[in-house]
């Protein structure tokens, strides 16, 4: 996968499986993930990572776990890239 | 701020932050009108800076304030109000002195010291983060860490930096913890209240994050019991707490018939450093002021152990009567949650069914699809009786929750409708 395929699948994840209530086209890969973006609330920033984790088939440890890493969907998607053998 | 408005004020009102509801009167739509000035804290200001409290910290005139207040009396007085879970919130009053006392018993418990790094991601206009966490650090002396609507990525981030080595934390926190974190920062002492949390993930927390006690409390009467900390890991998971020194246990069973070879009952609780009373939003009394060895119903449904101790099964007003028994469905919660895979169990009411009130069980899975309703009946009729066994189960892997992380009952009852809903949770159309 290019990055910018896996940008739509984390896209197409976050619309259809976390309690967001924003279509795909309502997401922009640089919009920011907590309350001044995207809005995602404790409990769904949790849901987020286990979700990529599964579905990337990728582990975040404590050390990725960060602001710069979770600063929108790029950023993780360029995580993503770098954990998955292309 | 806090000690300083105590030391100046003699008399100061916590409450959570305004919704900033103003009325047009240019009234505070949440404030008492007996509070004077309203003090508010802008945790995100530009230009703040950490020595200088005016650059955060906000003094306005309660518009709303009269003069007719029932607190010409030399005593020191805090006001809480309760959180409102469970009903309207109220207005709780104590003496600073209670407070104080009630303070130390969380110190000597928590064995709290000024080389602590206490980091509290929980609000402290609440008892919980207020009296157990936030001042108990600041009198010891300890470096604390006070964080507003916090997530897993902004806690870690402040972790780094602040490197503490004791922490109060909710239940949904916790869980985040469990379900997220990988290696996990093995703190001294994890302190969490406010929820029940159930025996496998208080297992899975302490072996991941360090020592972790529950606090049982209330606005009403401060720190309660906690688990105790000396007690081996395996006692402390099955929710088993010590009372605070000052604190008074009895457990009265109810009117309703029950299985009292367990010595269930409806708790009752007297203590020391409790509180004064209730008060309107006019400053005035409501019911009689209480006094130190007043018992409390806690409206809890608990069980004693033989070493004074106790253990919370459920609420009063959470039980069913089944076969003529009065059943807490926090039990049956609690024996499901025992099964490995399942997460969280949730039991409500619903109907009617051959053993009287209906009951239905949903389960939340560890992982996506992995528990069998079969399964789970199997367990549960290994160690619950007839009587207690759910009517139906269901298996739904993502409940709805509230905005503050809990699982929203009243969603989960409303989802429920027979003709509806498969036994995976999922919805006929």
């Amino acid at each position: 996968m290019n990055k910018s395929e896996v940008v739509d699948r984390i896209k197409g994840l976050i619309a259809s499986e976390l309690d967001v209530n924003l279509k795909v086209a309502e997401i922009g890969e640089d919009d920011s993930l907590f309350e001044d973006g995207l809005g995602l609330d404790s409990v769904e920033i949790v849901e987020f990572i286990t979700i990529l984790e599964d579905r990337f088939d990728v582990q975040f440890s404590e050390l990725d776990l960060t602001k710069e890493l979770f600063r929108n969907i790029s950023t993780i998607a360029d995580f993503i890239m770098e954990k998955t053998p292309q | 701020m806090l000690l300083w408005a105590l030391c100046r004020e003699r008399k100061i009102l916590l409450t959570p932050p305004s919704t900033g509801q103003v009325k047009e009167n240019g009234r505070d739509a949440d404030a008492p009108h007996f509070c004077q000035h309203l003090v508010s804290i802008d945790f995100s200001p530009e230009q703040a800076e950490l020595h200088e409290p005016a650059t955060y910290i906000r003094i306005n005139t309660n518009a709303a304030y009269t003069q007719e207040s029932v607190f010409a009396t030399p005593r020191s007085l805090v006001c809480l109000k309760t959180s409102g879970s469970m009903a309207s919130p109220k207005l709780v009053m104590h003496s600073a002195e209670k407070i104080a006392g009630n303070v130390a018993t969380c110190i000597d418990r928590f064995q709290l010291t000024e080389i602590d790094r206490i980091s509290i991601p929980v609000p402290i206009f609440h008892m919980y983060g207020l009296g157990a966490g936030f001042l108990p650090a600041i009198i010891t002396g300890a470096s604390i860490d006070i964080q507003e609507n916090t997530n897993l990525i902004k806690l870690l981030d402040r972790e780094r930096g602040f490197e503490p080595n004791k922490a109060f934390l909710t239940p949904g926190l916790c869980e985040m913890f469990i379900k997220a974190r990988r290696s996990g920062r093995l703190y001294d002492l994890v302190v969490t209240a406010g929820d029940r949390i159930s025996e496998s993930n208080f297992l899975r927390f302490e072996n991941g994050f360090g020592k972790f006690i529950n606090l049982y409390g209330s606005t009403e009467l401060g720190a309660v019991a906690t688990s105790d900390p000396d007690k081996p890991l395996e006692i402390r998971a099955q929710g088993f707490l010590k009372p605070m020194d000052g604190v008074n246990t009895k457990i009265v069973e109810t009117e309703t018939k029950m299985d009292s070879s367990h010595g269930h009952g409806e708790i009752y609780l007297s203590h020391k450093f409790g509180f004064i009373g209730y008060f309107d939003a006019n400053g005035k009394p409501v019911g009689h002021e209480r006094g130190a060895g007043d018992w409390f119903p806690s409206k809890d449904i608990g069980v004693p152990s033989p070493d004074n101790n106790f253990r919370i099964i459920g609420r009063c007003d959470n039980s069913v009567n089944r076969d003529g028994r009065l059943l807490p469905l926090a039990e049956v919660e609690t024996a499901m949650e025992s099964m490995e895979g399942v997460n969280r169990a949730i039991v409500i009411p619903h109907g009617e069914s051959k053993r009287g009130k209906g009951i239905i069980a949903f389960c939340i899975p560890e992982k996506s699809d992995s528990l069998k309703v079969e399964d789970i009946k199997q367990h549960c009729f290994a160690r619950l009786p007839g009587y207690a066994i759910p009517d139906r189960i269901l298996i739904i892997n993502a409940p709805p929750r509230l905005a503050n992380g809990k699982i929203d009952i009243q969603g989960l009852a409303n989802f429920y409708s027979s003709e509806m809903i498969n036994d995976s949770g999922e919805k006929h159309e």
